[in-house]
Formats: structure tokens, C-alpha cells, sequence
């Protein structure tokens, strides 16, 4: 058992708000996370919980598989969406409106997707994934003194994540993406950090699409997580034949 | 800034400040302020720039007079703001013709009308708006125009006005080398001497400055004199030279210029002079030649100071103006775009033209009413109607349910509409209820179709809601009283005490008390009445201008006390703060009594305190005067001592103060440069900006019933925080606690409205308030750690509902939709209307808010919307009738559910079993499944099958059932039986499949040595899914309301 391991990882990030470089702050962020051999030592992840979205409510179950593989799943009256990558090919399955096989994603999708594969998130081995890191500075953010962290991607959609001069948690988002050649911007609200094995993993995050007064938000709580449990296997991220799909509430 | 000076004794510091509230603008965290427009009259638009590229949609930079500015990336369909948190009046707004993602704005309107707010200097943005840099120039004010060096990034010039309202400041033109990092004033006359407008020909190689001697006063407005001139400079600005052949002798006013991109040495300028006209050179300035006089080209130069010249034809000038003219000849002759006189098609006072450089067909106008398009040069015009940039001058709130917001605005007249609306409030939600510039307006307290309103200088009307008819109400001089002085802005107050008086003021104060059908003046005058303070006849300088704007030695605000009648404050303009105690009788000046005060300062607003009948809050206002420091007081003993609130924290000029009606420690004020809250009567503040731009606050109110801070902007509409009630109750105690709950007001769980409505992305719609029930809660810091939730309990102790928490430092309000988790369905090929649960009956619901290991617990109370026009017994029928629906909906997917999970096991062990036992369990299986088919919808198909089994009947039945919340009809309630039937019977044949037949199967596997078959208990079920029956004996807290013997009879009977 780890129990110590959060407190042990907050008193080692806390005292220590002395102007930091990227290096420092990511090395910190690392600390406080668990360490980076211990992220890097989670092979496979199942988080389950609940989404929120106004007045209405779905379960929903996320799982990975390292290197880059993730599979979402949730339940509207009865019936499972499913969106998920298998490191080369994003799918989904929106049985909602009678259409029950599995659809390849588009380009945006699958970018999006993509970046829900990143099981340790864009800033761990940010090099070897080709995106560019940049610290902007310390600002005021929701009135929390915060490390501006830039990230770039590839294709050049950048991400600002804003982590808490205290312990370099990411606690606030903030990017543009590109769809369909237009930008469209969101906001992450990130939290709820806790122990899950020798890591500690956001259980909370809520988001925003878009700008303006009536911009869609949707809350994201996980309540129960577990890693390297075993039963999390390649087939689970591959694309199904297209009548496997049929019996979606098999699932269940 | 002004630091306050308090001078005052102890006893009377200890007697009147409460116990220090510590805050700061985190402190309000989410508590965020909702713009509910309007933008169907938009505002004044002062500065426009744009991008052109072959093949795109224009990017297009609108500047507002004092809404900042907002970019639209698709050609004007949708416009976003990027400049809320600096000051929002712009002047200049200019891309770098080399990378147009560099923005330079000027901040500071140039059109310097008596209402113009002020600049504080230049800012750039090098990727398009999404931030910027202020680059200094503070001091400039005002600024016409910008010019970037085409050749260098990095040079850039400056039209600089510097001070209006006093000499100084950074006046005429300012060149950077670098960037903005370092200013020079490379052309500066003296400190009476403004720039008016900066051109530079697209090679870069000359400068165009035209200088202006301006200066405002409170009653008088000076455009022109002898430093007037227009400046040429053929060295990168290092050295300028006058031009003056050809151009008028003697005193010049306001220059106005545009070089024709297509032949640069052809330069056009109006120079306001005696005989105001257009002049243009084909020399590049040596000589000009005097063209067209027309009146449009003559009118209000310092307002219209517009001028471009089509970018491909060197002839074809458009001048905007009170309405926007064209030549055709190189400025011969100008014609109307719009026809002529008032009857113009769009809002006059035009100040803003930009010309696509690809396209010259395609013009973006700015006027007083917002932006128009043109595509065909000018020939017809679309209005952009998504503009949220209105200018209000005061608000006022009524107590319908929704309430509406009723205010002025300038130019743009008397509008009300509602503080929501069902699907958001739109544009064709608001009513115009007046003309000109509109100011104060109020519905009647006693007769809801009568509203005044009134225009500029004080020209009262009395409006019928219904038919629109306006009667003219304004008091007449009575005997002796000479002629009466309005301001432009003059004060209506409606008497807190006696509904029905109102208030009016000139130099003195009149009173109605039946609608404005007769008045009696109830004081002398009192103004200071200075000669020297009414000179606005005679304003203008070179061009009079005497639109009611310069009046001055006038009556400004009035505050009744709302407890007692006979003690009534006026605030004059020219600075006199005068009391009656005995309704008029006698009246006393107490403006000697406020210290550290400049005399003859404005007074912006008076409050009467709603606590104490002694105490009064004031604000004073010298910006006319060149004083931008805010100045705030307050007084407890009838005015004879005052003691100031300023702190370092304010900013701006003050427009308004308004102390809570509930915690008389809660004060709200209003600045040129945004709200400030103070939770201990003054002595702290902190500026409020969630939701709320940096933006003027001319004017708030607080709705009585509602307890909602309606916030009225000049420049950005009306916001409004739903629901004070949590700032009512922070204390210190509060702010030392790490997480503390805060009571908020009960929610109304309103009536459903929504119709079908399709917009489009230019459709202007505000949100509307959560509709929901909040809960709000304070953290000192942001949460980071462990769970933050919400949990609603009813008061069995059943858990309702889980909420993610807010984790920001601050207030963080968290909404609860009232309603229970929407029913399982079975898993079906059909969506129904299901999506919701149904709501939870009205009254008080247990709160725990758990931060980690903390838990804390409060209660929220749910009330019925007070417009219902169902009875508590209706409403209880279809809660119940909802409930009963929800438990048959969970009883078909608990038996579904174990259908499914029998009918996989049976197919498992199918593959492994003999092939006589497998040959068994696969047609059990089978029979299984065409049970559960015929129960749901199982047809594949895009979206429109049409199919209907049980789920989809039950479905359908409950999401009618929910979506009203009266009585449900007599076919519902049959539906309902019939529906049950089905249930019952489909019951029948899964007790049937899931109890012998199983048995039967299981007795086989039993023999084949596999293990048994089994099937969830509904317990086991409910706590899997988190679901309770509603109407069974489980649902306890609710079967108390449940079918009651009156409402069994109701259901059979009716």
C-alpha cells in the first residue's frame, strides 16, 4: 500500500514556489503525480463514472491500453456509445438513432481521440510525441497563482494548461482546435486529484465548447479507477466487423 | 488615483464602519454576471478595420465608443469580443498592412461628444486579438488614428488628442521606432492642440496630420481656433510642415483626411472653419482646391470627422456624417446614399467606414445604431444585429414574473425587456418605448401600461404600453420661474413612499402626483445658478452645436428616503448637495460638509440609505473638469459629516452607489471603469469582473423580490448577478474559513415554455438563469485534492442527486436541476423523450457539500413558480402520475435487463453444453429474445423507424407527462392503465421465462454439471443502478403524497 504516497509527493512539491524553467516545473508535476517511473510503469487504466450535461446524466467507463489506445463508453437510455482508438484507427458506435455498427471516425474526431489516448497526458515525454512545451510565465488565474505551460501540437493546435505554483498541478485548460479548418476553443476545469495505485489522477473535470453565453458544458467525475488490472486487452480497441456491433447491450 | 484622506473622529470611525471584510476580486470567484443584451439596437461604433484575402471571409475589427472591441472572423456573421479586460472606449483600431495578425488599438473615442469616455493608451496584439500588450500613451486620452509603417513593423505613429477636459496631456502625433517599447512626440503644437486624424500614403512615404484646438467644460464646447492646422512630414514624421495654400484663413476646427489608395498624391480633407467644406490637393498637400459644402459635409465636424476614399477609384469619396454621402467627381459634388432629412433607412451618425481593399463593392459602416454592411457600394444595408455594445444611461426593474429591465440609451432611445425568456432572450423580446437619447425610464408602480420616459434636456413623456401613444409631460416654468434648465440626462425619481409621485428635476425640483398631468416645484433653485455655467447657446466654437448637451447649473440626481418621505436629497451638476427634512419646505446646501472635495465638483448620484433615514451614500464625478479621481462618501447624520470610502482599489470616475436593501454592509458602485463590491460599508473593495468586461457602470439595481444585481453599462448592455444572496452573507468568518455554504434565495421551479425556434449563428441570444436550484459555497483556495461534490438528499435520507463541485477560489455556485436521475430504459433502437427525471416535489432538500473529508451540510428550498396556474392538487397528480410512469419504466428494464443477462448465459453455456442441452438453451434463448423484442423498438434504421413497443409507449407517455406540470389529461391517465395492462401481462410471460422455465434449465445444467443460471434480485437492481421505486413501499418519502384517497378520486373521477 502507498497511502503515504500523495502527502509525501504534496510536502516534497510544497515550499518549493521558487521561480522554476520548464524542466523544474515539469519535474514537479512529475513528483506530484507519482513520479515519473510510476506513470510511466501504468500499462492499462479503466475509470468509470458519470457525465454530466445540464439536467441530464450517463454513465460512462474510459480505458486504456499503452502505448495509445483508448476506448470510451457510455449509456443513454439503455443503449452504449462507444468511441475508442486502437493506435491507428479511431471508431464509434452511436446506436442513438437506430444506426448500430461501427463507424470510422473523421479526421477531427479522430484527432480529438487521439489526444484522449495520451494516457499520461501531452506534457510527460512531450519531445518523443513531437509536441512543443513552452512556459509563458507565472499568471493569476481564477485568482490561483499558476505556471502557464504552452503546448503546441503537431498540427499546431495549442493547448495553454495552467498547474498550481504549489504542487505544478494542471488545474485550468484552455486551447483552440481546429475543425473543419475553423478554430473552435474550449475550457477545461481539472481537479479532484487523487490516489489511483503509486499515481494520483484527476477524478474531475469539466468543460466548456466554444464561446459565448449558451456554449455547451459537460462535467466528467470519475468514481471508481483502477490500473493495471490485467483484463484490459488489444481486442477491446480494435475496430469490430461491422455485425459485431449489433449486440451492443451484450456490453452491459 | 486618489488617495482618501480620513480626518474624522474615532468615536465616529468605530460608530459608522462595520468590522473589516478583507475581499478581493477572487473572493467573488463564480459568481458570474449575465449579459443579457440587448444588441437589436447595438451602440455607437467608433473605429473599424479589416482583412482581406482572396478566396476568405473578410476578418473584421469593430471598435466601440465604449464597448471595446470584437472581431468576426466570417466575413460579420459572428462577433466575438477581445478586448474585455482593458478600457473599453476605442478610438483607433489599425492592422499592420505587413502581418495583419498585429492589431494596434488606440483607446480613447475620438468622436468627443458631452458622454465620450476616456483612453488609457495604446495596446498591441501580435496574434490577433487573443491578448495584448499596453504599450504606454496613457495619458493620450483620446486617439483618432493610428498608422503602421508599411515598410517596418516596428514604426508606428500615434494621432494623440491628450486631455479634453483640461490642458495637457501626450497631444499631437507620437512615433515609435520600436515597436511601441519608446514613444517620441514628433509633432506637437501646445498643450490646448489635439490631433484630429493621421494618413499615411500606402508607400509610406508621407504623413497627414490634421491639428485641432478642442476643449470640453461642463456647459461649453470649444471646436477651433488660430493653432488649428494640417501638418505634412515627407521624413518619416522627424519633421512636419503646415500646408496651407488653398485651405481656409483664419480660424480652422476639426481636419478630417483620406489619401486615395489608387492615386496617393490625391489627398482629400474637410477642415472645419467659418465655412465648413471639403478640400482636395492633387499635389500630395502643396496646394488645395475648396470642393463641396453640403450640409452633411458641414455638420458637427468634432462628431463626424470620417472620410475614405475608395481603394481602387481615386474619384468615388464617401463621407460619413449624420448620414453618409457620396462623390463620384473627387469631392465636386456629394449625393445622398440613404435619401435625405431623418427618413433614412439605417441609424444616423456615421463615424466608421471601412472599404474591402479587394472588393470597394463591400463597405462595413459604423454609426450611433452599430454596424451596416453593404455589398453593392452603399445601396442597401444590413444591420448586424448581434452587437451587444448598447450604452445605457440608467435601468430600472418592474415586479412582473419574469421581471423586465427598462433603460435609456444614447441615441438609440427608451427600450425594455425581460430578464429571461423561454429558450433566451432574443432581440424580439426587447420593446422600444422612446426616441432620441433616452435616459431614466419607469413603469408606474400602480399601473403596469404606463411607463415615462423621456429624451434629451428634458423632454418627459408619458408612454401606453399597449398602444405606444406618448403623451408630453414635462413640467412648465410656473410664475417667476423663468426658463427651466434641464440636463441632457435629467433625473426621474419615482417616490419610494407614496406610489405613484414622481420626481422631476431642473433647477428645481418638481413633483406629480397623477402621472404627470400637473407639478408643483417644491424648492428654489438649487443650482449655484452661475451666469458663467450657461453658456451652451453660444457652444460649439467654429460650428455652434447647441443640443441640449452643455446644459448646465442643473438639478442631476434625486433620492427620496424610503423612510421617510419629507427628507429628500438633489445633487446638482455644477456641485451642490442640497436636503429638505421637511418634504421641500426647507432646503440646505451640505456640500461644504464632505471633505477633501473640490468644489463645484458634479454630483453623480445621491442614495438615500433604505437602513438608516440619516444616512445617506454619494458620488461626485470631476472628470468635466479633468479630474478622472473617484470620490465616494457617506454620511449618517443628515449630511452634517461625511466620511470618504475611497481606496486604492477604485478606478474611474464614480456614476453610482447603492447600498444593499438587506445587509446595509453590502454597497455596489459603479465606475467609468467598471462594479466594486464592498462587504464593510466601504471600507474595502474589490473590483466585480466575472462575466463583466472592464466596462462603464452608469447605473444598478437591485429587484426587491428576486435579489438580483441588475447591472446597466454604457457600452455593453445589462448584466445581471442572479441571486445576492450569498454575497448578503459572507462575513470575515467566511473568508477565514477554508469551505463555508452560503444560503441562497428559494428556487422557483418555473413553468416549462419552450416552443420551437431555429436561429442561425448571427441571432442575438442572452442566457437565461440557471433553472435550477444553487448551491453555493466559498473556498479559500482552489480545490485540488480528493472529491468536491454535492449531494441532495431528500428527507428520508435518500440520496437524489450528486453534483460535481465548482473548485475555483471563491463563491462557486453549483446547480441542481430539482429532479430525480432520469428512468433506466431497456436497450432499445429508439430514443424517447426520456432524458430527464421527473421533477422532485417542492420543499427543502438536505445539502452536504463534501470536500474531501470535510463535510458540511445546509438545506435549499423549492418553491412552486409563483405564476402556476395549476393547483398543489393538479401539480401532485402529474407528480404522481410522473413517478408511477418512472417505476413502470425501471420495472420493464429490471426485467429486460435479467432477459438479457439470462439469455447471454444461456447462449455461453450453449457453447460448451451437449448438442442436445445446447440445442435447448439456444431456443430458450431464443424465446427470450423475441420477448424482448416485442417489448422495445429493435428496428435498425436511420433515425425514423416508427417503431413502438412498450418502452417506446411508456417512454413517450412519461416524457408528455413530465414536460407539463398541471393535471394531466383524461387520455393520459387511460394511457397510463392501458400501458399498465401491458406491463402486467408482459410480466406475466418474464415470470413465466425467468421463474419455471428457468428452473426447468437450470435443473438440466444442474445435470450437465454447469453452474446455474441466475438473475438479479430488483433490490440488487435498484442499487446497481441507483434507482428507487417511487411509488412502492421503498419510495417512503414519497408515497406520503402518493395516491392520497382525494387523488385516487381525482384520477378516476374527473
Amino acid at each position: 500500500m502507498k497511502k503515504l504516497l500523495l502527502t509525501t509527493a504534496l510536502l516534497a512539491a510544497a515550499g518549493s514556489t521558487f521561480a522554476k524553467d520548464l524542466d523544474e516545473v515539469l519535474s514537479c508535476n512529475y513528483e506530484t503525480l507519482g513520479g515519473y517511473d510510476n506513470l510511466k510503469a501504468v500499462e492499462s487504466a479503466r475509470y468509470k463514472g458519470t457525465m454530466t450535461m445540464g439536467p441530464m446524466q450517463a454513465p460512462f467507463t474510459i480505458e486504456f491500453l499503452r502505448p495509445n489506445q483508448v476506448r470510451m463508453e457510455f449509456e443513454v437510455q439503455g443503449m452504449t456509445g462507444i468511441q475508442a482508438y486502437d493506435g491507428e484507427t479511431g471508431w464509434a458506435v452511436m446506436p442513438f438513432l437506430g444506426k448500430t455498427t461501427a463507424e470510422e471516425m473523421a479526421d477531427d474526431q479522430l484527432k480529438s481521440i487521439q489526444e484522449m489516448a495520451e494516457m499520461d497526458g501531452p506534457l510527460v515525454d512531450w519531445k518523443e510525441k513531437g509536441h512543443t512545451v513552452e512556459l509563458k510565465g507565472v499568471e493569476e488565474v481564477e485568482g490561483t497563482e499558476a505556471y502557464a505551460v504552452e503546448v503546441t501540437r503537431a498540427g499546431g493546435d495549442a493547448t495553454t494548461m495552467y498547474l498550481d505554483t504549489e504542487y505544478c498541478l494542471p488545474f485550468l485548460s484552455k486551447g483552440v482546435r481546429e475543425m473543419q479548418g475553423n478554430e473552435t476553443s474550449f475550457t477545461s476545469t481539472i481537479g479532484d486529484y487523487k490516489e489511483v495505485g503509486d499515481i494520483v489522477v484527476a477524478h474531475s473535470m469539466i468543460q466548456t465548447f466554444g464561446e459565448g453565453p449558451t456554449a455547451p458544458t459537460q462535467a466528467i467525475t470519475i468514481e471508481s479507477a483502477e490500473i493495471n488490472t490485467g483484463d484490459i486487452t488489444a481486442d477491446r480497441f480494435a475496430m469490430p466487423e461491422a455485425p459485431a456491433a449489433a449486440e451492443q447491450e451484450a456490453a452491459e | 488615483m486618489r488617495t482618501p484622506t480620513i480626518f474624522l473622529p474615532l468615536f465616529l470611525l468605530a460608530g459608522s464602519a462595520g468590522a473589516a471584510i478583507e475581499i478581493e476580486s477572487s473572493t467573488f470567484g463564480g459568481l458570474n454576471a449575465r449579459n443579457i443584451g440587448p444588441a437589436v439596437m447595438s451602440g455607437r461604433i467608433s473605429a473599424i478595420d479589416g482583412h482581406a484575402v482572396e478566396g476568405q471571409p473578410n476578418t473584421l475589427y469593430i471598435g466601440s465608443a465604449s464597448g471595446g472591441v470584437w472581431k468576426s472572423k466570417d466575413g460579420g456573421i459572428v462577433y466575438l469580443p477581445i478586448f474585455d479586460d482593458h478600457t473599453q472606449s476605442i478610438g483607433a483600431v489599425k492592422l499592420d498592412p505587413s502581418n495583419p495578425d498585429t492589431v494596434w488599438v488606440g483607446t480613447g473615442e475620438s468622436w468627443v461628444r458631452n458622454t465620450v469616455s476616456v483612453g488609457d493608451g495604446v495596446y498591441r496584439s501580435d496574434n490577433g486579438g487573443d491578448s495584448w500588450t499596453h504599450l504606454g500613451l496613457e495619458d493620450s486620452d483620446h486617439i483618432p488614428a493610428i498608422v503602421v509603417d508599411p515598410n517596418d513593423s516596428q514604426t508606428v505613429f500615434v494621432c494623440a488628442m491628450g486631455h479634453l477636459w483640461a490642458a495637457g496631456g501626450q497631444r499631437g502625433v507620437f512615433r515609435t521606432t520600436d515597436g511601441g517599447q519608446n514613444w517620441e512626440n514628433v509633432l506637437h503644437i501646445d498643450d490646448d492642440t489635439s490631433c484630429s486624424d493621421l494618413e499615411l500614403t500606402p508607400a509610406g512615404d508621407v504623413l497627414y496630420a490634421g491639428m485641432w484646438h478642442v476643449r470640453r467644460s461642463p456647459d461649453f464646447f470649444v471646436s477651433g481656433g488660430p493653432t488649428s492646422g494640417l501638418y505634412r512630414s515627407t521624413d518619416g514624421g522627424t519633421t512636419w510642415t503646415e500646408l496651407t495654400e488653398g485651405l481656409p484663413e483664419g480660424d480652422k476646427g476639426r481636419i478630417a483626411l483620406s489619401v486615395a489608395p489608387s492615386k496617393p498624391e490625391w489627398v482629400y480633407a474637410t477642415v472645419e472653419s467659418e465655412s465648413t467644406a471639403l478640400y482636395r490637393s492633387e499635389d500630395g498637400g502643396d496646394t488645395w482646391a475648396r470642393k463641396d459644402d453640403s450640409l452633411n459635409v458641414q455638420m458637427r465636424p468634432f462628431y463626424f470627422g470620417e472620410l475614405k476614399v475608395d481603394p481602387s477609384d481615386h474619384l468615388r469619396v464617401y463621407k460619413p456624417g449624420f448620414s453618409t454621402t457620396v462623390s463620384t467627381d473627387g469631392g465636386e459634388t456629394f449625393s445622398g446614399m440613404f435619401g435625405a432629412g431623418f427618413s433614412i433607412s439605417v441609424h444616423p451618425d456615421h463615424h466608421a467606414l471601412w472599404i474591402s481593399p479587394l472588393n470597394p463593392q463591400h463597405l462595413v459602416l459604423g454609426t450611433d445604431g452599430g454596424v451596416y454592411i453593404s455589398e453593392d457600394k452603399g445601396f442597401h444595408w444590413r444591420h448586424i444585429a448581434n452587437l451587444p455594445v448598447s450604452q445605457f444611461y440608467h435601468i430600472a426593474v418592474d415586479s412582473r414574473i419574469p421581471y423586465n429591465v427598462y433603460g435609456g440609451l444614447q441615441d438609440n432611445g427608451s427600450w425594455t425587456g425581460p430578464s429571461q425568456a423561454p429558450g433566451g432572450i432574443q432581440n424580439k423580446h426587447w420593446q422600444n418605448i422612446g426616441f432620441g437619447d433616452g435616459f431614466w425610464s419607469f413603469p408606474d408602480p400602480n399601473d403596469d401600461n404606463t411607463l415615462y420616459t423621456e429624451y434629451q434636456g428634458g423632454q418627459l413623456m408619458r408612454v401606453n404600453r399597449t398602444t405606444l401613444e406618448i403623451k408630453r409631460i414635462q413640467p412648465a416654468p410656473e410664475a417667476g420661474q423663468g426658463k427651466l434648465r434641464f440636463n441632457w440626462n435629467t433625473p426621474i425619481h419615482l417616490s419610494p413612499n407614496r406610489s405613484g409621485r414622481i420626481y422631476y428635476g431642473s433647477q428645481y425640483l418638481h413633483v406629480s402626483d397623477d402621472q404627470g398631468e400637473s407639478w408643483k416645484s417644491i424648492s428654489p433653485d438649487l443650482t449655484t445658478n452661475d451666469p458663467q455655467g450657461q453658456r451652451q447657446e453660444d457652444s460649439g466654437g467654429l460650428t455652434i452645436d447647441n443640443s441640449t448637451a452643455e446644459n448646465y447649473t442643473t438639478i442631476y440626481t434625486i433620492s427620496e428616503s424610503p423612510l421617510d418621505r419629507k427628507v429628500i436629497w438633489v445633487g446638482t451638476d455644477d456641485g451642490n448637495l442640497q436636503l429638505t427634512r421637511n418634504g421641500g419646505r426647507d432646503w440646505s446646501n451640505v456640500v461644504a460638509n464632505v471633505p477633501d472635495l473640490p468644489k463645484g465638483t458634479w454630483v453623480s448620484r445621491v442614495e438615500a440609505s433604505p437602513h438608516d433615514k440619516a444616512t445617506a451614500y454619494v458620488t461626485f464625478d470631476g472628470h468635466r473638469r479633468g479630474d478622472m479621481a473617484t470620490y465616494v462618501y457617506k454620511t449618517e447624520d443628515f449630511g452634517q459629516s461625511w466620511r470618504a470610502l475611497m481606496s486604492d482599489t477604485l478606478d474611474g470616475y464614480a456614476w453610482v452607489i447603492r447600498q444593499d436593501t438587506v445587509n446595509p454592509q453590502l454597497l455596489f458602485l459603479g465606475t467609468e471603469q467598471g462594479l466594486f463590491l464592498s462587504l464593510d460599508d466601504g471600507s474595502n473593495w474589490a473590483r466585480f469582473s466575472e462575466g463583466l468586461p472592464k466596462v462603464a457602470v452608469h447605473d444598478v439595481v437591485i429587484h426587491p423580490t428576486e435579489h438580483d444585481l441588475v447591472i446597466g453599462t454604457h457600452g455593453r448592455g445589462v448584466f445581471i448577478i442572479d441571486d445576492i444572496t450569498p454575497l448578503r452573507n459572507i462575513t470575515q468568518e467566511t473568508i477565514d474559513s477554508k469551505v463555508a455554504l452560503l444560503p441562497t434565495r428559494p428556487a422557483s421551479m418555473q413553468l416549462n415554455a419552450q416552443l420551437q425556434e431555429f436561429g442561425a449563428h448571427d441571432s442575438y441570444v442572452a442566457a437565461n438563469p440557471p433553472q435550477s436550484a444553487t448551491i453555493v459555497y466559498y473556498l479559500q483556495k482552489r480545490h485540488l485534492f480528493g472529491d468536491l461534490k454535492v449531494e441532495v438528499f431528500g428527507d428520508d435520507g435518500r440520496l437524489i442527486a450528486t453534483l460535481p463541485g465548482g473548485k475555483r477560489k471563491g463563491l462557486n455556485r453549483v446547480e441542481w436541476p430539482m429532479r430525480f436521475k432520469a428512468p433506466k430504459f431497456p436497450p432499445s433502437t429508439s430514443l424517447v423523450p426520456g432524458f430527464l427525471g421527473p421533477r422532485v416535489p417542492e420543499g427543502d432538500y438536505r445539502i452536504v457539500l463534501t470536500k474531501g473529508k470535510e463535510q458540511l451540510e445546509s438545506t435549499v428550498t423549492l418553491a412552486p413558480d409563483p405564476r402556476t396556474p395549476h393547483s398543489a392538487r393538479d401539480r401532485k397528480l402529474q407528480q404522481t402520475l410522473a413517478l408511477e410512469l418512472y417505476d413502470m419504466i425501471n420495472d420493464l428494464t429490471y426485467q429486460t435487463d435479467n432477459i438479457i443477462a439470462v439469455r447471454d448465459a444461456a447462449r455461453s453455456h450453449a457453447e460448451t453444453a451437449s448438442d442436445e442441452l445446447a440445442s435447448e438453451l439456444k431456443a430458450y434463448a431464443d424465446a427470450l429474445e423475441a420477448f424482448r423484442v416485442s417489448l422495445s423498438a429493435s428496428r435498425e434504421g436511420a433515425a425514423i423507424t416508427g417503431e413502438e413497443k412498450l418502452r417506446e409507449r411508456l417512454g413517450n407517455l412519461y416524457g408528455n407527462v413530465t414536460a407539463y406540470d398541471g393535471r394531466p389529461s383524461r387520455t393520459q391517465l387511460q394511457r397510463r392503465d392501458t400501458l399498465r395492462e401491458e406491463l402486467d401481462a408482459a410480466d406475466e410471460v418474464a415470470s413465466e421465462l425467468l421463474g419455471d422455465r428457468l428452473a426447468a434449465v437450470n435443473a438440466q445444467l444442474a445435470e450437465a454439471d454447469l453452474a446455474p443460471i441466475e438473475i438479479m434480485g430488483r433490490d440488487q437492481w435498484n442499487d446497481k443502478e441507483g434507482m428507487f421505486g417511487m411509488t412502492g413501499a421503498v419510495g417512503k418519502h414519497f408515497f406520503k403524497m402518493v395516491f392520497p384517497r382525494y387523488v385516487e378520486g381525482a384520477l378516476t373521477t374527473f
